[in-house]
């Protein structure tokens, strides 16, 4: 009769159904039974052994793990939070940007049509403005205005005529 | 699913956790840092029984919480939140485990000698009668888990320190059974050769008759 190790007990433990020679042979063998019972006992005190150590882990060490963990959520949420509003500005700034490009748009369009009617007249107004204006300035002496009356002697004297070019010194 | 097996004490539940999650969707803080309360411990665990190493697993759990925060609104409430949280953990610890093939191991070293050892990394010291017991196999065992594949150590781990059932690891890993049956049989193989290798030095771990 052939009779089973701990190590070769392990396979029956960790997997029960998957060798029925095994099983069969524990369930009528005392032996290998209560050596299958003390391989059961020694894991499993391996087990509570992993599971006590971690029970006897301070409070303050779950209390620091929560803590690390709602900062870490904490730093996380902002960005998504973020999103939403970054999201509405952005699109409140592009029907911002549309809607000043279409009113100039629309301006542009006015002013054309403006423009095409009115350059004519203005271009006629001015060109007539300016070519009254020149001709009262070509054909009147600015020494002989009224506000320089008075200073016209000064001003002989200071700006006398060269005799031999005729340009009068003083004047540039 | 049913994950009574575990051995660990869990605090009382008071309010359900539909509840909480509800509240914690409306944006109550408080009711999410209660579902950290109440479920931290066992993720601690899982985390701890697959990455072996206390800091890697008190970040795993954290990642876990936080991810789970995030995804809260997508949580269908198919799965209960203890499982669909220890899905998460699972696999975030096996993240953790394949970016270490790239780095190295932390939970053990190579002693002068050479020789790979483990770091014992529980808090307390075990007790006499745990370290008679449990204590030599243990460490064999941790000894042989390091070198399972990933697969293997996530089934064996979720097996042997958390005591699940084939069908619970199978459907915390969206696995079939049967698959996690044929990894599970490959690792206890490894894990025997192992022990085998183990036990003329150790002769109180009985042998055959």
């Amino acid at each position: 009769m052939k009779h089973y190790s701990e190590v070769d007990l392990l396979e029956h433990y960790y997997l029960p159904s998957s060798d029925t020679a095994v099983s069969e042979h524990v369930a009528g063998c005392p032996d290998c039974l209560g050596r299958f019972k003390r391989l059961q006992l020694k894991l499993q005190a391996g087990r509570k052994e992993s599971c006590s150590s971690i029970e006897r882990k301070p409070a303050t060490f779950w209390k620091r793990q929560q803590i690390a963990i709602k900062r870490k959520i904490d730093a996380v949420q902002p960005q998504r939070r973020m999103d939403v509003p970054r999201l509405s500005a952005a699109a409140a700034l592009v029907v911002l940007l549309a809607g000043g490009v279409w009113m100039q748009e629309r301006s542009a369009t006015s002013s054309v049509k403006t423009a095409s009617v009115k350059p004519a007249v203005v271009r006629s107004v001015t060109t007539s403005a300016t070519s009254e204006t020149l001709g009262e300035t070509r054909s009147e002496d600015p020494w002989a205005s009224d506000e320089l009356k008075d200073f016209h002697s000064v001003v002989q004297w200071e700006s006398w005529e060269d005799p031999s070019t005729g340009s009068r010194k003083g004047t540039s | 699913m049913k994950m009574a097996n575990v051995q660990c004490t869990e605090p009382v539940a008071e309010t359900p956790d539909a509840d909480l999650i509800s509240r914690s969707l409306a944006g109550n803080e408080q009711a999410y840092a209660q579902i950290v309360e109440r479920y931290q411990r066992k993720i601690f665990r899982i985390a701890l029984a697959i990455v072996r190493n206390e800091m890697d697993a008190d970040l795993v759990t954290q990642d876990t919480f936080v991810q789970a925060y995030l995804s809260l609104g997508k949580f269908e409430r198919r799965a209960g939140l203890e499982t669909w949280l220890t899905r998460i953990a699972i696999n975030r610890g096996r993240d953790v485990l394949r970016a270490r093939k790239w780095t190295f191991l932390p939970w053990s070293s190579r002693d002068e000698d050479g020789e790979t050892v483990g770091i014992d990394l529980a808090d307390g010291r075990p007790d006499a009668e745990n370290e008679a017991l449990g204590g030599e196999i243990g460490r064999a065992i941790e000894r042989a888990i390091e070198h399972l594949s990933e697969q293997q150590k996530t089934i064996f781990t979720l097996r042997h320190f958390e005591d699940l059932s084939l069908e619970d690891i199978a459907r915390l890993l969206k696995l079939r059974p049967g698959t996690v049956r044929a990894h599970l049989f490959r690792a206890v193989h490894k894990v025997r050769k192992e022990l085998r290798s183990w036990l003329p030095e150790h002769p109180e771990f009985e042998g055959p008759i």
